[in-house]
């Protein structure tokens, strides 16, 4: 149910451009699911800390993925392996890592 | 109290208590590095404890366990958790934006903050810093440690006083007796010499042969030197008794008078006396100190001068000087001259009391003595206004 309500925010948020212009078609097409992108920034932010860091090493990650530069465990990389090579332009991909981090992050949602 | 034994518990004092001092200083400084090295660590467990606690509180959060994302508050505490780039993410208290990251911790406006690195970084948060009342600060350790010591050291100062005290309790007596004396023989002197010195001269009136003059001489002498000795015991046990009578007076005068009375014991000894007479200097003082004095440095002069030797006085405007060609001293000697009962020679008689007369009378008119002296060449000592 709480997955419904996030896709319903998620849906709002992508048609008032807060998101990268494609980020359903750019990202979501395979990250469908929200439970993993958000576990995935959990992991960035716990090994690289601050926003720069953490939005630096996901886009030289997307850029160039690799076993050694990944954040997922070797058990996950041993069965899935390493995604492929992202096709977007720089920009694109920048604005499309802004958008994720915005709203995924949890740090300025802190009560 | 006499000035030597004032001198004594003074340099005494003042040795054992800055070796003191300085030891107890010592410990103390010790002892508040220590204490305040155990009250920095026992704050520091206290505070990574308390990191810890909210590292696992943000862990939580993060494996969103707790939806509400409600960030870990306590009482008495406030905190807050910055990134790896020190940029705040959450503080509970607005002040809790400054933070000094170049120390692990440290006191600011009577708060202590500690900064502990966390790791992983749950929510990026690398720093969590925390800011808590101090309870007990390190200016009242200080305080404390500087109360205690000066009550030691108080309490030192008293002891060594009635130590010393104890110790020169002998010595004073001593001094005490040796006064005494003094003051009890001068009274019985009077009478006798003046009696001896009365006689002498009615037998100069009468004719005598070589011989018998000579002897008569010899007695004079004598007789003379205990009349001199007289007047320095009259003078220093008497000394606040007599009346003053200070006037403007010419020296060389009274010089000459002087080398008159003592012609006969230069005589016995065949000194050559050579006054020069460049000038009159002019004292304000009571003229029986000056005669003090004179007869004083005279009477030195005439102990210590070797037979045959030269004595020699000048006068000029500024001062007077006496020189003898007699034993001399060293610079060791001539800083020791002033004290009383000083003697260099126990051959030679005398208290040794010539010297602190001198001192007492000059220091008295702000007169300056200047003592130049070679051992084994002889001794020169100029008055000077």
């Amino acid at each position: 149910m709480c997955h419904y309500k996030k896709i319903i925010i998620l849906t709002f948020l992508l048609s008032s451009g807060l998101f990268g212009e494609n980020f359903e078609k750019n990202c979501l097409e395979c990250h469908f699911a929200t439970e993993q992108l958000k576990m995935f920034l959990q992991r960035y932010e716990e090994k690289y800390g601050s926003e720069k860091e953490v939005k630096k090493a996901i886009f030289e990650y997307l850029k160039n993925p690799k076993k050694e530069n990944s954040i997922m465990p070797n058990g996950f990389l041993r069965r899935f392996g390493v995604k492929e090579k992202s096709t977007l332009s720089d920009k694109v991909l920048k604005d499309e890592i802004d958008g994720y981090y915005k709203n995924y992050s949890l740090k300025n949602k802190l009560r | 109290m006499f000035s030597g034994e004032k001198k004594t518990i003074k340099s005494v004092l003042i040795l054992y208590l800055v070796s003191t001092f300085l030891m107890i200083i010592t410990l103390a400084f010790v002892y508040f590095r220590y204490e305040s090295q155990n009250f920095k660590d026992e704050i520091k467990k206290q505070s990574i404890q308390k990191a810890q606690m909210i590292h696992t509180e943000l862990e939580k959060l993060q494996k969103n366990k707790d939806e509400s994302l409600l960030y870990p508050r306590y009482e008495d505490l406030e905190s807050a958790i910055f990134d790896s780039d020190k940029k705040l993410i959450f503080a509970t208290d607005a002040t809790l934006g400054e933070v000094d990251f170049t120390q692990q911790l440290y006191k600011k406006d009577d708060l202590i903050y500690f900064i502990y690195e966390a790791k992983p970084y749950y929510l990026g948060a690398k720093y969590i810093v925390l800011k808590q009342k101090n309870i007990k600060t390190f200016s009242k350790i200080g305080k404390n440690i500087l109360l205690l010591t000066l009550f030691i050291l108080l309490v030192i100062g008293l002891t060594s006083l009635f130590l010393v005290k104890l110790i020169l309790k002998p010595m004073r007596e001593n001094l005490n007796l040796l006064d005494r004396f003094i003051k009890d023989t001068t009274h019985e002197l009077n009478t006798p010499i003046s009696t001896i010195l009365t006689n002498i001269e009615m037998i100069e009136g009468i004719e005598q042969n070589e011989k018998m003059k000579t002897k008569i001489n010899r007695i004079k002498i004598a007789s003379q030197a205990i009349s001199n000795l007289y007047e320095d015991l009259v003078y220093l046990t008497l000394n606040h008794n007599t009346q003053k009578n200070d006037e403007l007076l010419k020296v060389a005068p009274i010089l000459k008078d002087r080398i008159e009375y003592f012609s006969l014991m230069f005589k016995s000894k065949n000194l050559e006396v050579v006054f020069i007479e460049e000038g009159y200097i002019e004292l304000f003082i009571d003229k029986t100190k000056l005669i003090r004095i004179i007869d004083n440095l005279f009477s030195n002069a005439y102990k210590y001068s070797k037979k045959d030797s030269k004595l020699t006085i000048i006068s000029t405007h500024n001062f007077f000087k006496i020189c003898d060609q007699g034993i001399g001293m060293n610079e060791n000697e001539i800083s020791k001259v002033f004290q009383r009962y000083t003697r260099f020679d126990a051959t030679v008689g005398g208290f040794g009391i010539g010297y602190s007369i001198i001192k007492k009378i000059i220091d008295e008119y702000d007169i300056k003595i200047k003592i130049d002296s070679k051992k084994g060449v002889g001794t020169c000592v100029t008055i000077k206004k």
